[in-house]
């Protein structure tokens, strides 16, 4: 099989991530080949991603027979690997965090393994800096790996740590490192499950209310968890329930559909986020508006349909509800 | 945390053993963690807290006790493998069949969420308890 970077793809796929089905996975009843199985038999858009760290045991250590194994799966269901979410723990010691070069050897390690599963694409994340993805270039090279930094809220595309990165894709003109939108850093409005889960736990009225108010506040989602410490305590917040505040802007930001105009070119791959559909839409986050976007800025390549409802709910199919996710969305981007 | 906290104990966790009882936690994370991400575990049994001293964690063959945990940072807790903790437990004499209140207290610490000016990492906290029947 050949590494998915030979494949054409015009304009915006759907693709599916493994992630969306977290509850299903937890439940122990699917082992990874009968779960590719089931993303074949219910017909989902067959370019697939995997999250290294959860799929596979013992990842990035993986034996030759397993490497066969699933190269063999993909052929069999009729899957594309496309992506690998691979992460940089940089804090996995308890106490002196990993050097630049541990850092890079550590996510080298996960590229070389994405490639001879096949794959094309890594997702990595925020931890693995500007000067860990220069020192990166060199493997995703040799491995035919692009490398795309997710842009994840609180990371938009003012975070001074984003504004490093685009300096430094600028500098380097190379298209083996790029960028991975995740669409909770475009969202209008914080889901309606993550606010009831929130009363349901117990917080109180004037906590949601707070949350709300900071988030709808035009500065930089990063910039806001500072008031939200300062006004939570102030209205009797513990430190877990401020913690599980926190979470909101650590998943939702308000970055304008059209602002991803600017880091078009740099797209390597996206994570179409999502928390619910309701009367076949997502009530947070203006697909439409991104879809039309992303068509008519060119790009070409995938977006994982990754509901991550899982966070607030269980009594929802991550089958049924990528499916839904899917439709919509290929019928957005046939318009 | 939310609904992913309902793996850490599920119905078949608890056994009596000659020497106490072996409980079977599972991870509320979505991926696979080292075992050094343990940063706090606590358990009950009706109401009693067990001393750490009195637990060991066995995980892929390999048996630890909970002081070693935090250096255990290149020891792979694959996500859908629960922690076998073997606790010596000699006052409440465990009978197969009877209902014994179980208390978790799990705490992750998360190594790419970094929080704060120190860059700590995040610790993702979980608390369940459940009445379980002892196998």
């Amino acid at each position: 099989m050949e590494n998915s970077t030979t494949t054409k793809v015009n304009g915006p796929v759907m693709g599916t991530t493994l992630y969306a089905f977290t509850l299903d996975w937890l439940s122990g009843k699917y082992t990874l080949e009968t779960m590719l199985a089931e993303v074949a038999k219910r017909r989902l858009c067959n370019a697939v991603e995997v999250i290294g760290f959860q799929s596979i045991k013992g990842f990035p250590e993986v034996s030759n027979a397993f490497v066969k194994d699933f190269r063999n799966w993909m052929d069999k269901y009729e899957l594309v690997p496309f992506s690998v979410a691979v992460h940089a723990d940089v804090a996995i010691r308890n106490g002196e965090k990993l050097s630049i070069d541990e850092t890079v050897e550590y996510v080298a390690r996960q590229i070389e393994i994405a490639s001879k599963l096949g794959f094309s694409v890594v997702r990595s994340q925020m931890t693995a800096k500007a000067p860990v993805m220069r020192k990166l270039l060199p493997y995703a090279e040799k491995f035919k790996i692009k490398a795309g930094k997710e842009l994840h809220s609180p990371y938009t595309l003012v975070h001074p740590e984003v504004i490093a990165l685009r300096e430094l894709y600028e500098e380097l003109q190379t298209p083996y490192l790029g960028f991975v939108p995740d669409f909770g850093n475009s969202m209008r409005a914080i889901p309606k499950g993550m606010l009831d889960s929130f009363r349901k736990d117990g917080m109180t009225e004037p906590l949601i209310e707070l949350i709300q108010k900071i988030w709808l506040n035009d500065f930089p989602t990063h910039e806001k968890y500072a008031q939200l410490q300062q006004e939570g305590l102030a209205l009797g917040g513990t430190p877990a329930q401020l913690g599980r505040l926190n979470m909101v802007l650590s998943l939702f930001s308000r970055q304008k559909p059209e602002e991803w105009l600017e880091v078009m070119p740099q797209i390597v791959h996206i994570h179409g986020k999502f928390y619910s559909m309701e009367n076949g839409e997502e009530p947070s986050i203006d697909y439409p508006a991104l879809m039309k976007v992303f068509k008519q800025g060119g790009y070409n390549g995938y977006i994982s349909s990754e509901w991550e409802g899982h966070l607030f709910t269980d009594e929802v199919s991550g089958f049924d509800i990528v499916k839904e996710h899917q439709e919509f969305c290929t019928r957005l981007l046939a318009e | 945390m939310g609904p992913l906290d309902k793996n850490i104990l599920k119905d078949d966790a608890l056994k009596a053993t000659a020497s106490g009882f072996n409980l079977k936690v599972r991870s509320h994370w979505y991926r696979s963690l080292p075992l050094s991400s343990l940063g706090n575990l606590q358990v009950k049994i009706n109401g009693l807290t067990i001393p750490h001293t009195q637990i060991k964690i066995e995980l892929d063959g390999a048996i630890y006790s909970m002081e070693q945990v935090a250096s255990l940072y290149k020891t792979w807790w694959f996500v859908l493998d629960p922690l076998a903790l073997h606790i010596t437990e000699n006052n409440l004499q465990l009978k197969k069949g009877n209902q014994y209140n179980i208390e978790v207290e799990m705490g992750l610490l998360i190594p790419y969420v970094l929080t704060g000016k120190e860059e700590k990492p995040l610790l993702a906290a979980s608390i369940v308890s459940k009445n379980l029947t002892c196998n």
